[in-house]
């Protein structure tokens, strides 16, 4: 038997999955779906910020659109640590796209007005 | 001086200043709502990780999402007056003193008041730990500042002690950033927050949690050199050779404001003894979220926030009936419990929230009045790391006695 701890939401539901595949201790349908992907590999969506050129703040944080296998999540923010952005940026903006990883601002960042 | 004459001013902009301030828009007074920031939104800025919403919203979100949702709907709002890079320096009868660049002093009269002031991180003095002051040594929150809105990484290889939520939160972040992180360090022995954040920053990216570790020492003059580990339980010590220290070690609400002003705080939670309307022992005066309890979840925070929103408008119109006020204690094994005071009569059983004094596990929530009592709930699991809400029983709710809650399991 397994135990997983599902982090879907705060719950924290632990779900024990027995040698014929039952599935019990999920307080909802999330959890259930949850440890059906964790035993098929772990894949995590990343938050990260990326550099922004003319912001009101310096950094922009940012998600990737799909889950990422988690033992390449490092690798993709080296990768993503040279790219930079042009303010103004809105919540939801694909900020990034390489045909594999795709990023979208978690939030919206003002030009600085010259003063 | 400038001043401004409104029905609610709210103390904070963050996620409890926000929600305080839409729900006493949204039920049609003006507000006025006070943030010391050049933005909104307060910590949840730097909250860039997902597990925001989920609970209130059905939506998972990053921090930074769930604060502009809430920020586009107050700004919708033309009876909220937002007041940025705004300092309040004083409380006087009703009487909010502000300051800011282009005002000056501000005041503003207002018929309530609503804290929501949030908390601030224990630093390494509340600690003690022997050894030098080099640089190097950060809160868990002033680190993720420095990270996430400031594009500066603190350290290339860290140590963190203490596992509340952000020490470990700031683990994965500053893995995935290329730093090394060889430890987290916990002088219990069991992990400070969710069980959720163990797994996936911890686990996932193999980073070891020591239990029942703390520091002893802090080696280097000038920056961090290293740390002296050591098991609480055994006494062997180990050496990690580590150039950065952040300290996750718990959260102080932030009631300088609250004191001045008379409100009386609970020594447990840090924070004002309210009612389930969220007000403080001071007439007119609210509060919610982490200047009232330190929270798990923005979404219980915003929960709170509302209610205490709604209060503020409520005491403005009248429309509360007060007529005998009884006290929630806490009882065997429960931490404490928000709300402390209840103002009867009251239509429905309000919520109650708290923390068990340490891990339990097949565990009974009880409520007791005189010789009866009633059982409010039953959990599987119950960590002080993570905040139970249940509602209470409306027959506890009928005589002028005080209640006590406790709770009865097997230690974890």
């Amino acid at each position: 038997m397994k135990i997983l701890t599902c982090i879907v939401c705060p719950a924290g539901c632990k779900i024990k999955i027995d040698e014929e595949g039952n599935i019990q201790g999920a307080r909802c349908d999330r959890g259930i779906n949850f440890v059906r992907k964790e035993l098929l590999g772990s894949e995590r969506i990343l938050t990260t910020t990326i550099r922004i050129e003319g912001g009101v703040v310096k950094v922009l944080p940012v998600k990737s659109k799909g889950s990422i296998p988690k033992e390449k999540l490092r690798e993709v923010v080296k990768k993503i640590s040279s790219i930079s952005v042009k303010a103004p940026v809105r919540r939801g903006d694909v900020v990034y796209d390489d045909g594999e990883i795709s990023l979208i601002a978690t939030r919206s960042i003002e030009e600085v007005k010259d003063v | 001086m400038k001043e401004l004459r409104t029905d609610v001013v709210v103390i904070g902009g963050g996620p409890a200043g926000l929600a305080s301030a839409l729900r006493a828009g949204e039920l049609g007074a003006n507000v006025v709502l006070i943030e010391r920031d050049f933005e909104l939104g307060g910590i949840l800025n730097q909250c860039i990780h997902t597990g925001f919403g989920l609970s209130l919203l059905g939506i998972e979100m990053t921090g930074p999402e769930y604060a502009e949702t809430f920020i586009e709907k107050v700004m919708s709002l033309s009876n909220i007056k937002v007041l940025l890079s705004t300092m309040v320096l004083d409380i006087k009868d009703k009487v909010v003193y502000g300051v800011n660049k282009k005002d000056g002093v501000i005041t503003v009269k207002a018929e309530a008041i609503v804290l929501a002031m949030g908390c601030r991180e224990r630093t390494r003095g509340a600690l003690g730990i022997p050894g030098e002051r080099p640089a190097g040594i950060y809160t868990a929150g002033s680190a993720q500042r420095l990270i996430n809105i400031e594009g500066l990484m603190p350290g290339k290889r860290i140590v963190i002690l203490g596992s509340g939520d952000i020490g470990m939160i700031m683990a994965r972040r500053l893995f995935l950033e290329g730093a090394e992180v060889l430890g987290v360090l916990e002088k219990l022995p069991y992990p400070g927050g969710l069980t959720r954040n163990v797994v996936q920053c911890l686990e996932d990216f193999d980073i070891p949690l020591y239990l029942n570790h703390t520091i002893s020492e802090i080696k280097g003059r000038y920056r961090v050199e290293g740390v002296v580990a050591e098991n609480l339980l055994t006494k062997k010590r180990f050496s990690m050779d580590v150039d950065t220290i952040l300290l996750s070690v718990g959260l102080i609400p932030e009631n300088e404001l609250s004191k001045k002003i008379g409100v009386h705080l609970d020594p447990r939670t840090g924070g004002p003894v309210v009612d389930q309307y969220r007000e403080t022992n001071v007439d007119g005066v609210f509060a919610c979220g982490n200047v009232l309890q330190v929270h798990d979840l923005v979404d219980e925070v915003t929960r709170e926030a509302y209610i205490a929103g709604e209060g503020a408008v409520n005491y403005i119109s009248r429309k509360r009936r007060i007529e005998r006020v009884v006290h929630i204690r806490a009882g065997e094994n429960v931490r404490y419990i928000v709300p402390q005071r209840l103002s009867l009569p009251i239509d429905t059983p309000p919520y109650i929230y708290f923390r068990p004094q340490e891990p339990f596990k097949n565990c009974q929530i009880l409520g007791r009045i005189d010789d009866k009592e009633f059982l409010l709930g039953s959990y599987e699991y119950a960590r002080p790391g993570e905040m139970i809400k249940l509602r209470l029983k409306r027959e506890l709710l009928d005589s002028n006695l005080d209640i006590e809650v406790s709770l009865v399991g097997e230690k974890e």
